[in-house]
């Protein structure tokens, strides 16, 4: 659905997206991580048309973005940063508008507007002014005009900025609902919000693709190992000594007050030393590496 | 063609073809002004050039002389000066896009340095040039009045006087008129002095040579006096004595030889002997009606009849006021063409009695109608022309102001008679300024329904459709 | 799957017009231009007794110079601001198509105000004994001027995110032309030309007089589509710059 090779967009001296080899097809959530100026807004940009490459080539759903930008566009929905609003229409119209600049036929566009409308409950809100609607509904109708001509990609730039809780919980399901039957890529720099939902994370750091894969696949490409922590009671004797004789340990870490992080041994072995030893145990916690740790380790790797 | 939109849409490249763009537009607009193809959506044809006028510009390209045209404003303080300068303004441009001319116009008061060159010192002159040869055209020339006097409307004659000036540049010669002395007549002299200051203006501005002609001791010639080879009329302005047989010889032999003679003479006086063998001749006794010009009690009023001559002033129902005019009928003479040019209606007659006011008592007066001018065409290719008008105070001043057709008369007899195939009305249209009568009260109700009501109108079915969104 | 470019342009140009009507902004340069050209129009034939437009046309084309650029100047720049113009170059909508449409949109409101100004010629027939060719004339000569100030008003709101700017950028971008013919006066002779090239009065001129001129009208139809094209250029070269 998306190959790019080598993708480049310069902004003057600036480099927003530095050689950018992408490859992702098939339907599911894909989230597109990074922090601020990563250069996520301008590669999905890169990827509607609205951007120019500056160098290298990008293919989306099989059309050249620089040689054929109609047929992406016309195959792409795509809900900029700033939701593409106009607060005068009314949602109805707005919806019937995007469908037809967007290619719908007229035949088929009032069931396509009703399909978006459904999809994205805004269903009896047709004839409400935008200007009238919470942020919260606003994003609805930022998403409905994205999907209103039924593209098989769609592209989110921080769909969920703003939000409050309650909004967060129901946009992302609409969201997870929307990658049923598609592609969806949306791009965000929360990092819980690409736990919970994507399938597969592309992390950018300057412009450059620093991570791609799931969560675990990243933490690997991070370096990052599964631990134990654990917990004696406090004001015992430094147990470092001892626990370094664990066999296959690979590394002890005092957490302070009685806690330690011991990578590379069994859960068995530690419980049995400390039978041994005879210290207290207040817990023994499995630890797997997070996304957090990951894209601090990927993104700060890259400094 | 792979990442053509990407070159030409950055950098240096950018701008040239943005440029480039500008340019080949620019390009587009010059070729199309030097191919303009015009369409006039007036009914009085005003936005195009007449088709003599264009016609005329044609042979003035083809001359090859350089034409040029300062027209100079009309005086401010004037309140038509706007109109007139507009209209004057839409014709030096209309000559301009022809490409026959190059033109100016000059603010008389702005740019003294100009009309000082040109030897200009009134407001709305025209000075036209064609090589080194000029006519000048006064503001009268340019515009009159019209209508009655509760209805007068500027006229705008700027075409016409422009052909006519055009005319003069191309013909080789200026015509020459010779007017007769030595029977007392009214002299004429476009240099000044002369008894008809007004009516040597008038020629001196057409460009026509006036010459003196004493048949008897100034023909040159040994032996019968004739009239000059290269005369074109001859004029008999007001005689008071009768002309010799051999004089009236000369003019009949002119006249033959397709000669052109003006006659103006007054009750009573005599007329040549000729004009009988040519088809007319004047009567005794004085035109009189029962029908007066106001505010005149002693001017009949006078019917035009349709001629080439007289066409101008029936278009414009001019009417022509003469002091005191003899009757002039016609004479059946085989091969000429008699046509009235001024005429009274059934009740005029001529008095031949001398009580006052004057009566119609027949016999001794003869009904009307009666004519008081008429032109006469000779037949065949070398036929003569002549204009009798009975009365010669019409040439004086005092007397050309009493009518306002009466200029128009005098000038559109003495062109027919140096061109009778020239048609003596203006080539072209005559600009008129359509008016628009408004009260104040009127004015006070549009005001408030034009520039308060209707602009409201908008608002209210915008407000209209906002509530009804909104209920929705 | 992608609207052809011209049912591109027909959907822009609907949403525009839907947007200048329920924004107002269509209403209020209605009711501008009406009550300013009325009042125009009421002077002039006051002024003059003459029983046509043309008294009021040059006032009215001023009117427009600066009564177009505060519609088209939220078009682009309010649209760059908003994300509304994201919305449409990430369309399947070619930027010539978005811009004619917009163009067209704003051109047609233009019409709507001389169609309105059937109660002045209203006035002219009733008091009066007016051409109808000449009215015919100043109307579409109006309506020439409306579309250029509309094209250049483009121009300037695609240059900035400022609708203000965009505003008053338009109107400076158009006064050269309007100046050109007083200017000429002033100017040396070798300029004289040139002015006489970029000046709408002179272009107008023939129109005043009840002519329509070919060379008036491929004016007219450059400067606009110079306009426009220069702003399809910003677009182009925002997109790769």
């Amino acid at each position: 659905m998306i190959e790019t090779r080598a993708m480049t967009r310069r902004f003057g001296g600036d480099t927003a997206v530095d050689r950018l080899d992408l490859s992702v097809a098939g339907r599911g959530l894909v989230g597109l991580l990074g922090p601020n100026g990563a250069g996520k807004t301008t590669t999905l940009r890169l990827l509607t048309g609205f951007l120019g490459l500056t160098e290298g080539s990008a293919l989306v759903c099989g059309f050249d973005v620089v040689e054929q930008p109609l047929e992406v566009r016309a195959r792409v929905g795509y809900q900029p940063e700033t939701p593409p609003l106009y607060p005068e229409l009314q949602v109805g119209e707005y919806l019937r508008y995007v469908a037809e600049i967007r290619g719908v036929q007229r035949a088929t566009r009032l069931s396509r507007v009703g399909e978006a409308l459904e999809r994205t409950g805004l269903v009896g809100w047709e004839r409400r002014r935008i200007r009238d609607l919470s942020k919260g509904y606003r994003q609805r109708v930022a998403l409905a005009q994205a999907i209103v001509h039924a593209p098989p990609l769609v592209l989110l730039d921080e769909p969920t900025a703003g939000l409050d809780p309650v909004q967060l919980v129901s946009i992302r399901a609409l969201i997870r609902e929307l990658a049923a039957d598609r592609l969806v890529v949306f791009s965000t720099h929360l990092l819980p919000e690409v736990a919970q939902l994507c399938d597969r994370v592309l992390v950018l750091a300057r412009g450059r693709l620093v991570g791609d894969g799931t969560v675990s696949e990243l933490a690997a490409r991070a370096g990052l190992e599964r631990a134990l922590e654990l917990g004696l009671r406090p004001g015992g004797p430094d147990a470092s000594v001892a626990l370094a004789a664990l066999p296959g340990l690979r590394a002890v870490t005092p957490l302070g007050e009685g806690r330690y992080r011991l990578v590379g041994v069994a859960a068995a072995d530690v419980v049995a030393l400390a039978v041994a030893a005879g210290w207290a145990i207040e817990s023994l916690i499995p630890r797997e590496p997070t996304l957090e740790e990951a894209f601090l380790r990927l993104v700060g790797g890259d400094a | 063609m792979s990442g053509a939109a990407r070159r030409l849409a950055s950098g240096i490249n950018g701008l040239i073809v943005a440029v480039g763009g500008v340019v080949a537009l620019g390009l587009v607009t010059a070729i199309a002004d030097q191919r303009r193809v015009r369409l006039d959506l007036t009914a009085d044809r005003a936005a195009t050039l007449s088709t003599e006028l264009r016609t005329q510009l044609e042979r003035i390209r083809a001359d090859g002389r350089p034409l040029h045209l300062v027209a100079f404003s009309s005086q401010a303080r004037d309140a038509e000066a706007a109109v007139r300068d507009r209209f004057a303004r839409d014709l030096v441009r209309q000559l301009e896009q022809s490409g026959a001319a190059q033109t100016q116009f000059v603010d008389f008061d702005a740019d003294r340095r100009t009309a000082e060159s040109l030897g200009v010192d009134r407001y709305g002159t025209w000075v036209i040039t064609l090589g080194d040869d000029r006519v000048d055209l006064a503001e009268r020339d340019l515009f009159r009045h019209a209508g009655t006097r509760e209805t007068r409307a500027l006229q705008f004659l700027g075409e016409s006087a422009v052909s006519g000036a055009l005319s003069r540049l191309l013909t080789p010669r200026a015509p020459v008129l010779y007017a007769l002395t030595g029977h007392g007549e009214r002299r004429l002299d476009p240099r000044g002095g002369g008894d008809l200051p007004g009516l040597a203006a008038e020629v001196a501005q057409h460009g026509w040579e006036v010459r003196p002609l004493d048949l008897v001791r100034g023909s040159g010639a040994v032996g019968a006096p004739t009239v000059p080879d290269d005369a074109d009329v001859v004029l008999s302005l007001g005689a008071q004595v009768a002309l010799t047989p051999s004089e009236d010889a000369a003019l009949l032999g002119f006249l033959a030889r397709g000669g052109a003679l003006a006659v103006f003479v007054d009750p009573g006086r005599p007329t040549p002997s000729c004009l009988a063998r040519f088809g007319v001749m004047v009567g005794d006794g004085v035109v009189q009606d029962t029908r007066q010009i106001y505010p005149f009690d002693d001017r009949p009023w006078l019917d035009v009849a349709a001629h080439p001559l007289t066409a101008a002033i029936t278009r414009d129902a001019l009417a022509v006021v003469l002091a005191s005019a003899a009757p002039v009928r016609p004479v059946e003479v085989p091969g000429v063409r008699y046509s009235p040019l001024l005429r009274t209606g059934r009740t005029g007659w001529v008095e031949r009695g001398q009580e006052r006011p004057a009566t119609f008592d027949p016999p001794s007066d003869a009904a009307g109608p009666v004519d008081v001018a008429a032109a006469v065409q000779g037949g065949g290719p070398t036929g003569g022309r002549l204009v009798v008008v009975g009365d010669a105070d019409v040439l004086t001043d005092a007397v050309l102001a009493d009518g306002p057709g009466n200029p128009a008369f005098v000038m559109d007899a003495l062109r027919w008679l140096i061109d009778a195939d020239a048609s003596a009305a203006p080539v072209g249209r005559v600009g008129r300024l359509r008016q628009i009568a408004l009260t104040g009260a009127q004015l006070a109700t549009l005001r408030l329904v034009l520039a308060v009501g209707w602009p409201l109108v908008p608002l209210g079915v915008a407000a209209a459709l906002h509530l009804w969104r909104r209920s929705r | 799957m992608r609207p052809s470019t011209w049912r591109a342009a027909w959907a822009v140009y609907k949403n525009e017009l839907r947007l200048l009507a329920v924004s107002w902004l269509g209403a209020v340069f209605l009711s501008a231009f009406w009550g300013l050209g009325g009042l125009f129009f009421l002077v002039g034939i006051g002024t003059t007794g003459e029983a046509s437009l043309r008294p009021a046309v040059g006032n009215l084309a001023i009117t427009l110079l600066f009564l177009v650029p505060m519609v088209t100047m939220r078009q682009l720049a309010d649209e760059a601001r908003s994300g509304t113009l994201e919305l449409a170059l990430t369309a399947p909508v070619s930027s010539p198509a978005l811009l004619v449409g917009k163009w067209a949109a704003v051109v047609s409101l233009v019409g709507v105000g001389i169609a309105g100004s059937a109660p002045w010629l209203a006035v002219l027939w009733r008091f009066g004994e007016p051409d109808l060719g000449l009215a015919v004339a100043h109307l579409l000569g109006l309506w020439l001027v409306g579309g250029l100030c509309a094209a250049a008003g483009l121009f300037a709101s695609s240059l900035t995110t400022e609708s203000m700017v965009a505003g008053v950028l338009a109107v400076v971008l158009l006064l050269p032309t309007w100046l050109a013919s007083a200017g000429r006066t002033v100017a040396p002779a070798v300029a004289q030309p040139w002015l006489d090239r970029i000046a709408v009065l002179e272009r107008l001129r023939t129109l005043a007089i009840g002519g329509i001129d070919s060379g008036d009208l491929v004016w007219f139809a450059c400067a606009t589509i110079g306009w426009l094209f220069l702003a399809w250029r910003v677009l182009e070269s925002r997109r790769w710059s």
